[in-house]
């Protein structure tokens, strides 16, 4: 059977019928209803109260609100990611006690709930009215006022993020053993001592494994920051505007005030993870900086095969350049 | 290093020097497996030995032993007369062995070049960063002065225009010449080759052993664990075979590789030739 061929003497292209999926088109029509319905119940009813919710979206309180939230988000997300990589560390060594104690950490934190966790910061200073610095049972070299050191800011912030630290703990360890072996292996054999080792090569590598799931988890304590009312600490959007609801008898618009600033905050956090996804994803396949089909590409380029082993797009073989380095 | 050459080590060849490589009575076990039964091997300084056998055999344990990636059970190993990764001592009025602490082993490796058979390059980094990488880190060189011994190297293994390329964009013979770059980077007295070509498509392998064949013309000490009998055959000086953990015999590649004593060796050269 031979190729029907265009005048030229090309092969001529296959100009198929596609098929038709009418049920796409069904499915399609339904879903639009659906969410046409949903707008329309949202526009419609009253109760939503959409020129209150414009009224306080920008009000004092409710900015301070979504400043205190992004910044008790950043702040225990950054605590929380070096402490996990602490405990992975620890994890990890050779030394029984390190081990333990970070398993021992991970247990509690990870197995007690967050409000409970954020009610018992909030009474660290009935517990421990003072806190002194110095050798135990032995004297003691700096005192504190509980009250003073430990502040409903501070309990807030910390509070989250141990609890934070014992969940993200996990990612790194799984994100440090995703790494090849062969990669710590190479770097021993050129000299390098351990802690180089697990900056420079392990590290990096294992954050690509790391940055999604921490992405999520970033999200996640975006809305989390909402318990710490429990501390309890009342600045932040979750807080603000329910208070302003409950002053003004109007609970639901003060609701979407805050699902609106929410959602913008969470919006704004996946940007920036996908550049950090981009960052740690280089040098990896579906990276590249030039086009080309990548390994075949630059078996190509490097002109070190006799053949180009591939044909080109017109179905002609390239028969590629010869010679390169012996 | 070089002045432990001086002193006459129990390890001394006919000559009197001091073989760059010299592995007396080595063992290993993984476990249950004994794997290496008793290797003695003598390297000499500016040499290329390689090592032959059926997988299995124990010649890439063996390689590994050399710059303790693996531990060794029993015997010792020597390179340029320093015994890899013991001090000699007494203790309680015997002599008896130290360990070498972490930072003194990594010192030892600093000074013998690996080069794996899957690479093992730095995905992370180009081919640049991956020979710059240990220069600063292990030899605390400055970044300049290791980017232009970088370029150097990159150069030598005719790889000068990939030197911003990261590992996944370069062919497998590419990947294995930036890693032959990354160990010369450390100025190497010694360069370990295990497997570097089995995992290269047919015609790649050409290009890595001819850098490797250069290397070998430049007076580099190498002990290449391999298949690739013709490259024994054109390059070693000394070939030995290795079979079930121990080395059935060793010698010029014009006799091991030709004219075999052992049935051993015989029946695995028909199969491979």
């Amino acid at each position: 059977m031979s190729t029907p061929r265009t005048p030229a003497g090309e092969p001529e292209r296959i100009h198929a019928v596609p098929v038709r999926y009418p049920g796409r088109w069904v499915s399609a029509a339904v879903v639009a209803v659906l969410a046409a319905m949903v707008v329309h119940g949202l526009v419609t009813n009253d109760t939503f109260a959409w020129p209150t919710v414009a009224e306080y979206l920008f009000s004092p309180n409710v900015l301070r609100g979504v400043g205190w939230t992004l910044g008790l988000t950043v702040g225990s997300m950054v605590i929380a990611v070096l402490l996990a990589v602490l405990l992975a560390v620890m994890r990890r060594s050779d030394n029984p006690v390190m081990r333990g104690v970070s398993w021992t950490y991970i247990w509690v934190f990870r197995g007690t709930p967050i409000y409970t966790q954020l009610v018992f910061w909030g009474l660290l200073s009935v517990l421990y009215p003072v806190i002194s610095l110095g050798v135990p049972f032995g004297p003691a070299f700096a005192e504190f006022d509980t009250q003073d050191l430990v502040t409903a800011g501070r309990a807030a912030l910390v509070g989250l993020a141990l609890n934070e630290a014992a969940y993200l703990a996990e990612i790194v360890r799984a994100g440090l053993q995703s790494v090849d072996p062969g990669q710590s292996e190479a770097a021993r054999a050129l000299g390098m001592k351990d802690p180089a080792i697990l900056r420079r090569v392990v590290l990096p590598q294992a954050m690509r494994v790391i940055v999604p799931p921490t992405g999520n988890e970033t999200i996640s304590m975006l809305k989390t920051t909402s318990l710490v009312l429990a501390v309890p600490f009342t600045l932040d959007l979750q807080f603000a505007t329910n208070a302003i609801g409950n002053r003004t008898f109007q609970p639901v618009p003060l609701l979407m005030v805050a699902a609106i600033w929410y959602l913008a905050v969470t919006s704004v956090l996946m940007v920036g993870q996908h550049f950090l996804e981009r960052y740690y994803g280089r040098g990896f396949e579906g990276h590249r900086p030039a086009g080309g089909r990548g390994r075949q590409a630059a078996i190509n380029a490097a002109r070190t095969t006799p053949e180009a082993p591939v044909v080109d797009d017109m179905g002609r073989s390239t028969g590629g350049p010869t010679g390169g380095p012996a | 290093m070089s002045t432990a050459a001086a002193a006459p080590a129990p390890g001394a060849g006919p000559t009197g020097d001091v073989p760059m490589v010299r592995m007396e009575g080595v063992h290993k076990w993984f476990g249950h497996a004994h794997v290496l039964r008793g290797i003695d091997l003598a390297v000499p300084r500016g040499s290329v030995s390689v090592v032959l056998g059926p997988s299995g055999s124990g010649k890439s344990t063996a390689l590994r032993c050399i710059n303790q990636l693996e531990e060794i059970g029993a015997g010792r190993i020597l390179v340029d007369g320093e015994l890899m990764g013991y001090r000699e001592g007494v203790r309680r009025g015997a002599p008896a062995l130290f360990r070498l602490h972490p930072r003194q082993v990594a010192q030892q490796r600093a000074r013998i070049g690996m080069v794996f058979q899957r690479f093992n390059l730095f995905p992370h980094m180009t081919a640049l960063g991956n020979v710059v990488e240990a220069q600063v880190q292990v030899l605390r060189r400055d970044r300049a002065t290791a980017r232009a011994r970088a370029h150097e190297l990159l150069d030598r293994v005719g790889l000068s225009d990939r030197v911003d390329h990261y590992p996944a964009q370069l062919s497998g013979g590419q990947q294995q010449r930036v890693a032959i770059a990354r160990a010369l980077a450390m100025d190497p007295e010694l360069m370990l080759f295990d497997e570097p070509t089995s995992a290269l498509d047919p015609e790649l392998v050409g290009e890595v052993l001819g850098v490797m064949r250069d290397l070998a013309a430049s007076g580099m000490t190498m002990v290449v664990v391999t298949h690739e009998i013709g490259f024994a055959r054109e390059v070693a000086d000394q070939a030995v075979f290795m079979a079930d953990g121990v080395v059935v015999e060793s010698g010029p590649p014009g006799e091991v590789l030709v004219d075999p004593r052992e049935q051993r060796t015989r029946d695995f050269l028909a199969r491979v030739l």
